[in-house]
């Protein structure tokens, strides 16, 4: 699926699992080679998509390329369309991707019941109604998709947007008179950023829900301040099939000096988990800082690498988030740092090391690290420093990164240096760059 | 170099802005992030005083769009400096 967000998206999502095809939905601002290098390796026979993104990418290795737009598509299922399919409750049902180290998009299996286990416990602790409106910000091609699939389920409206503005989102919000919107903490300070949010009536909004980064606290006190509605934050990951943990509108604290940070939330009932391990202490239910783990219904597969669903699952069946933390007594998760090193812009994850690789293809370049450093606008943003020859200028790395690299991916700056810190096993010296 | 093109420098850290997309190009297909797209309307709107609506966007794809958008602005909010402020 290569599209911008739009009702037929969630169609095919649907009608696929009708006839237990996989979805495998794409994000539309990847390169031509990395677009192509996910269907090379997911299977992919068939691509659907829009005109504009199918006609940039004209190679995709496919049998069958079905144009969004076209006639034949709008009339596909008119007839009732295939019987369903009989489909088992541990076929895989979509192929989602994330970053990874590698530098190569990393396919998560996710099964039919892993959704399930995952929309129930949502059903559950957020208790969707049909009477809501979801105005979703969210690309659809991310694993958090799973929110909106949620509220569908419990047949409430979910408003699309084809790409996210403050301006669009706004709109929709009066438009539909929604009661809920699905963002990213920083789409949230760009909407409050935004002149018309001064003007919409926003009256109907219930809840805002967030996540996908943490909510820095000066966007969470002005949109307490002028937003007056609920909040819930959403924590999850692909690999556990979607979100599995949150913190509701009455456990968000009233903004203010004492209060520095939120938590992530409580586990969601039903079939995942969650806890925090400390090295050579055994998985602690309460306040052992550490690894923070989670468990779903089904194991995390990653397509076609062993050594990499074995790196980030333990062999008693926990997969590991990358992130460090602890749950509190009251059952709170609360997240302190992160283990592996990652980027999170704006709710993307980026590797440093896919940035770093892509910067050694040059054959000015000697060596290169990359680092993420804060950003008002986008919580992080990857810093690149780099070892080249004399005369090698920013914006011909840059050239060559956008050959290879989707734009949120490329470094903000790149600064030179006559040698990038290492120590004697070779590992990039980050601290001795941050100073 | 025009007041959008400074902006979009200035935003990216990409100088290719600065010349290599032509005025006609669609922004969003030469590379530039979405995110950035946004932030440039936010910095339009702080910098002419006015409000860019949905409406707005849906007519403004290159930098000739922008360009023509914030002179008209500019001169609306009389502020027709505002794109050389920018410079």
């Amino acid at each position: 699926m290569l599209s911008l967000d739009r009702i037929e998206v969630l169609e095919s999502y649907f009608a696929l699992a009708r006839i237990g095809a996989l979805f495998v939905p794409l994000n539309h601002s990847l390169t031509p080679a990395e677009v192509g290098g996910i269907v090379e390796r997911a299977g992919v026979v068939a691509v659907i998509g829009e005109d504009s993104l199918l006609a940039r990418h004209p190679d995709l290795p496919v049998r069958l390329r079905i144009p969004l737009d076209d006639k034949e598509f709008a009339a596909l299922g008119s007839d009732g369309g295939p019987e369903p399919a009989d489909v088992p409750d541990d076929a895989l049902a979509a192929i989602l991707h994330t970053s990874a180290t590698t530098g190569q998009a990393k396919g998560v299996t996710v099964d039919h019941a892993s959704f399930r286990a995952i929309a129930l416990g949502w059903l559950a602790v957020a208790a969707p109604t049909d009477d809501m409106v979801l105005v979703n910000c969210c690309p659809l091609y991310h694993g958090s998709m799973v929110v909106s699939l949620t509220y569908l389920a419990a047949g409430a409206t979910v408003v699309l947007l084809p790409g996210f503005t403050p301006q669009a989102a706004l709109a929709a919000i009066e438009d539909n008179r929604a009661t809920h919107m699905w963002l990213v903490p920083q789409m949230l300070r760009f909407l409050l950023q935004a002149k018309a949010a001064d003007r919409t009536d926003l009256s109907t909004l219930r809840e805002i829900l967030y996540g996908a980064a943490p909510m820095p606290m000066d966007i969470y006190t002005e949109a307490v301040r002028r937003l007056g509605c609920g909040f819930r934050q959403v924590y999850g990951m692909t690999e556990v099939g979607g979100p599995f943990v949150t913190l509701g509108p009455a456990e968000h604290p009233e903004p203010g000096p004492a209060v520095q940070s939120l938590p992530a939330g409580r586990v969601n009932p039903g079939d995942v988990g969650a806890g925090a391990r400390r090295a050579g202490r055994g998985t602690g239910p309460r306040c052992h800082r550490g690894d923070l783990r989670a468990r779903s219904r089904s194991d995390a597969r990653l397509l076609d690498n062993a050594a990499a669903t074995a790196e980030i699952t333990t062999p008693d069946g926990w997969i590991r988030t990358g992130d460090l933390g602890f749950v509190d007594q009251d059952g709170f998760l609360h997240l302190v740092d992160r283990s592996k090193d990652l980027i999170v812009r704006a709710g993307q994850n980026i590797y440093p090391s896919e940035i770093e690789r892509a910067l050694c293809t040059h054959p000015a370049v000697r060596d290169a690290a990359v680092l993420g450093i804060a950003d008002r606008d986008y919580g992080e943003v990857p810093l690149a420093f780099v070892a080249a020859e004399e005369g090698t200028t920013a914006a011909e790395l840059q050239r060559h990164l956008a050959d290879q690299l989707a734009p949120y991916k490329r470094p903000q700056r790149i600064e030179f240096v006559d040698q990038v810190p290492r120590n004697p096993a070779g590992k990039i010296l980050k601290k001795l760059l941050r100073a | 170099m025009s007041a959008i093109r400074t902006m979009l420098v200035e935003l990216t850290g990409t100088p290719e802005f600065a010349d290599a997309v032509g005025d006609d190009d669609d922004l969003s297909a030469s590379g530039i992030d979405s995110g950035d797209l946004v932030r440039l309307v936010l910095l339009i709107e702080q910098r002419t005083g006015q409000e860019v609506t949905a409406q707005d966007m849906e007519n403004l794809s290159s930098i000739a769009d922008y360009e023509r958008f914030l002179a008209e602005r500019g001169a609306a909010a009389g502020t027709g400096s505002a794109a050389g402020e920018a410079s």
